[in-house]
């Protein structure tokens, strides 16, 4: 019996030694440059800080937004976990030869990430904190999460300063902002309008306290206030994306629907000519009109930074006011 | 325990109250769901709707929204409750339900498998491949009883297959993006949100069929209650018996399944409800009785579901799990206390 509690006690030493190593790990990295460490330091959307050493060079993503700063400040990720940056608005061809994170978005492959020898990771919040620990002896793990396109500028700024490139992040910054102004000033904001995803039974909608729903708002009516206070947590991942009363959405008639149908692929009936043989969605004056357009959820909902977002408004302006925006704004 | 025929004749008045509340409470419950929502009506608002008159959007509303969304919840909860009082009597197993005919589980792999892989597939024929993986599923179980005759074994073949297929949808929502699996979320949890009369059309030959068939079966289900070998004895072919059971069983979720996705709990409660009230285990009383518990319970909390926090919605496969989740814990507690009065446990010398 003695043999056993000693035996216990030492492990429990060591077990108590042990944790005292992860904890104190993360707070060795100093820089001897005072500017320079606060550059170096950033607190993420767990209000988790981190401090580099050096301005990260080679950053592996586990979300787009992360891709999409990456591409607004001229740089590249050297590891990625989708075909996000595939896209010819991003890094196109060259994205082929980013190395690829295997396993699902919800659980990326720790040793894919750590073949890549990233010194920064950059995931989303509710989905890849959980990964901190199993990456802390490869790199420092940077959480976003972005509910408006606020915070996606906050975020873009402050990789921006992490990487060393400020100026991109600003100019960035203010070509959106001065894209979106522009959209808002010159839009006759006549027509309202819905983004949603799903199908006819089961969808979700982003109502105006989503991100992508929040930047619709700015250049035409629309009319999906966020749930109260008293609602349940709208999903984190998409913020203000919920499953909504198809009688509201009848109620409020919205003139164009913007659907990312995720069942949708090419060689399907179109889902226009869906929704107009539904004897419900039917009669919305969307539908009626032929004003029901599929979107890119890649620019709409997943890209999340500002570059994405930019290219949303560009598409859903020319759809909404084709002959005001015949062509997308500069 | 079978009444004599004097307890019997006793019992009517009890199930006459039962099915007079029931059915009060149905009324009352679908007349809220027809009239609450966007627009909100009233009586007489309703009654111009059905002469034909209201506005468009009030007309449209109800007539093919609200009026089939209920049609539905009174099918679908009689079709589970049934389901599950069929399945508890014939295996003996007070926990049996639809989940262990590997049903549910079948038409979520095709319901996954569509939504994940993002096939070329129209809405509307959804619901017909998710029947089609629900029968599937059932099938396999079904013919398992050919190796696994006695009811125990049964319950574990079918609890097997559905870890299995279990593990193939989580097979599938590890390859989805976030989207993706929350649109798959919607069909796991259940919901009646935004069916139309298609729906109904789905699952009213399955009920029409179904529904009188499972009230046929109850007095079988009694002389099974006495026992396998008793049962015999009396003359009932008890394993074709157990597997009329099962396919009966199974065309009642599938069709459920398919259209709703696997609504849970409602299957469970209803049947154990209905033995409580009444305080018999006579499935001539016990099957029709929880048919329309079935339908009170998923109606009821398919109203909680549209207006709790209208104008979002959620599945109403969430509240019927609120509340079954506790009366599962209390029924394990109880059925617990019976086995430990049944096996006492050997005094230490």
């Amino acid at each position: 019996m003695l043999k056993f509690f000693r035996l216990l006690a030492v492990l429990l030493v060591m077990v108590v030694f042990a944790s005292c190593g992860s904890q104190a790990a993360p707070t060795t990295t100093t820089s001897g440059n005072d500017t320079k460490t606060s550059n170096l330091t950033l607190t993420d959307a767990t209000n988790t800080t981190i401090t580099l050493t050096k301005p990260p060079t080679r950053i592996a993503c586990l979300v787009s937004l992360c891709e999409d700063i990456l591409a607004e400040l001229g740089l590249q990720p050297v590891a990625v976990n989708d075909k996000f940056g595939q896209d010819p608005h991003f890094f196109g061809d060259a994205a082929k030869s980013f190395m690829t994170i295997g396993g699902p978005f919800f659980n990326p492959n720790v040793e894919d990430i750590a073949k890549a020898t990233p010194d920064l990771v950059i995931g989303l919040a509710n989905v890849h904190e959980n990964l901190r620990d199993a990456l802390q002896p490869i790199a420092p793990l940077y959480i976003m999460n972005p509910t408006s396109y606020t915070g996606s500028i906050k975020y873009l700024k402050d990789i921006g300063r992490l990487t060393g490139r400020s100026n991109q992040a600003n100019q960035a910054a203010q070509a959106f902002m001065h894209k979106l102004a522009a959209y808002g000033a010159k839009s006759s904001k006549s027509k309202s309008t819905l983004l949603m995803y799903g199908s006819d039974v089961n969808f979700n909608i982003f109502t105006a306290g989503s991100l992508p729903g929040g930047l619709l708002a700015q250049v035409t009516p629309y009319p999906w206030p966020a749930p109260g206070p008293g609602a349940p947590a709208a999903s984190d991942h998409e913020p203000g994306a919920i499953p909504y009363s198809l009688e509201k959405i009848l109620a409020t008639d919205p003139g164009v629907l913007f659907i990312a149908s995720l069942t949708f692929t090419p060689g399907a009936q179109p889902l226009s000519k869906q929704l107009a043989s539904n004897p419900v969605w039917s009669n919305l004056k969307a539908v009626k009109n032929k004003q029901v357009y599929e979107v890119n959820p890649s620019f709409y909902i997943f890209g999340r930074g500002t570059r994405s977002l930019s290219l949303a408004l560009d598409d859903a302006m020319n759809k909404l006011y084709p002959d005001v925006f015949p062509t997308p704004l500069s | 325990m079978i009444p004599s025929i004097p307890a019997w004749r006793s019992r009517r008045a009890q199930i006459f109250i039962l099915v007079g509340v029931c059915g009060a409470l149905l009324i009352g419950i679908g007349l809220l769901t027809l009239l609450l929502g966007t627009p909100s009506l009233s009586l007489s608002d309703l009654w111009v709707i059905f002469n034909g008159g209201g506005t468009s959007l009030a007309r449209v509303v109800v007539m093919q929204l609200r009026l089939p969304r209920l049609v539905l919840a009174i099918l679908a909860g009689a079709m589970l409750a049934l389901s599950g009082g069929m399945l508890q009597d014939a295996l003996q197993n007070a926990l049996a339900g639809p989940e262990l005919l590997g049903v549910s589980a079948g038409a979520t792999v095709v319901v996954a498998a569509i939504t994940i892989l993002h096939l070329a597939v129209i809405f509307s024929v959804v619901p017909w491949l998710a029947l089609l993986g629900g029968l599937i599923g059932g099938s396999i179980v079904i013919l398992t009883m050919r190796q696994a005759r006695d009811s125990m074994r049964l319950v574990l073949t079918g609890a097997a297959l559905t870890a299995l297929l279990n593990a193939s949808v989580i097979i599938f929502m590890s390859l989805g993006s976030q989207n993706d699996i929350s649109l798959l979320f919607l069909f796991l949890v259940g919901s009646l949100a935004n069916r139309t009369w298609v729906h109904v059309s789905l699952v009213l030959p399955w009920a029409a069929i179904g529904i009188p068939l499972a009230l046929l079966c109850a007095r079988p289900l009694n002389v099974l209650q006495l026992g396998d070998d008793v049962a015999r004895g009396l003359g009932l072919p008890v394993f074709y018996f157990r597997v009329l059971i099962l396919v009966l069983s199974t065309a009642l979720v599938a069709a459920v399944v398919a259209v709703c996705g696997p609504i849970s709990f409602i299957a469970l409660l209803a049947p154990h409800l209905a033995r409580r009230i009444l305080k018999t285990s006579d499935s001539r009383a016990v099957l029709p009785c929880a048919a329309l518990i079935g339908s009170v319970l998923l109606c009821g909390a398919d109203l909680f579901a549209r207006r709790a926090f209208d104008p979002q919605e959620l599945p109403v496969g969430v509240w019927t799990t609120l509340i079954g989740g506790p009366f599962l814990l209390l029924l394990l507690r109880r059925q617990l206390g019976t086995w430990r009065e049944l096996h006492p446990r050997p005094e230490e010398p």
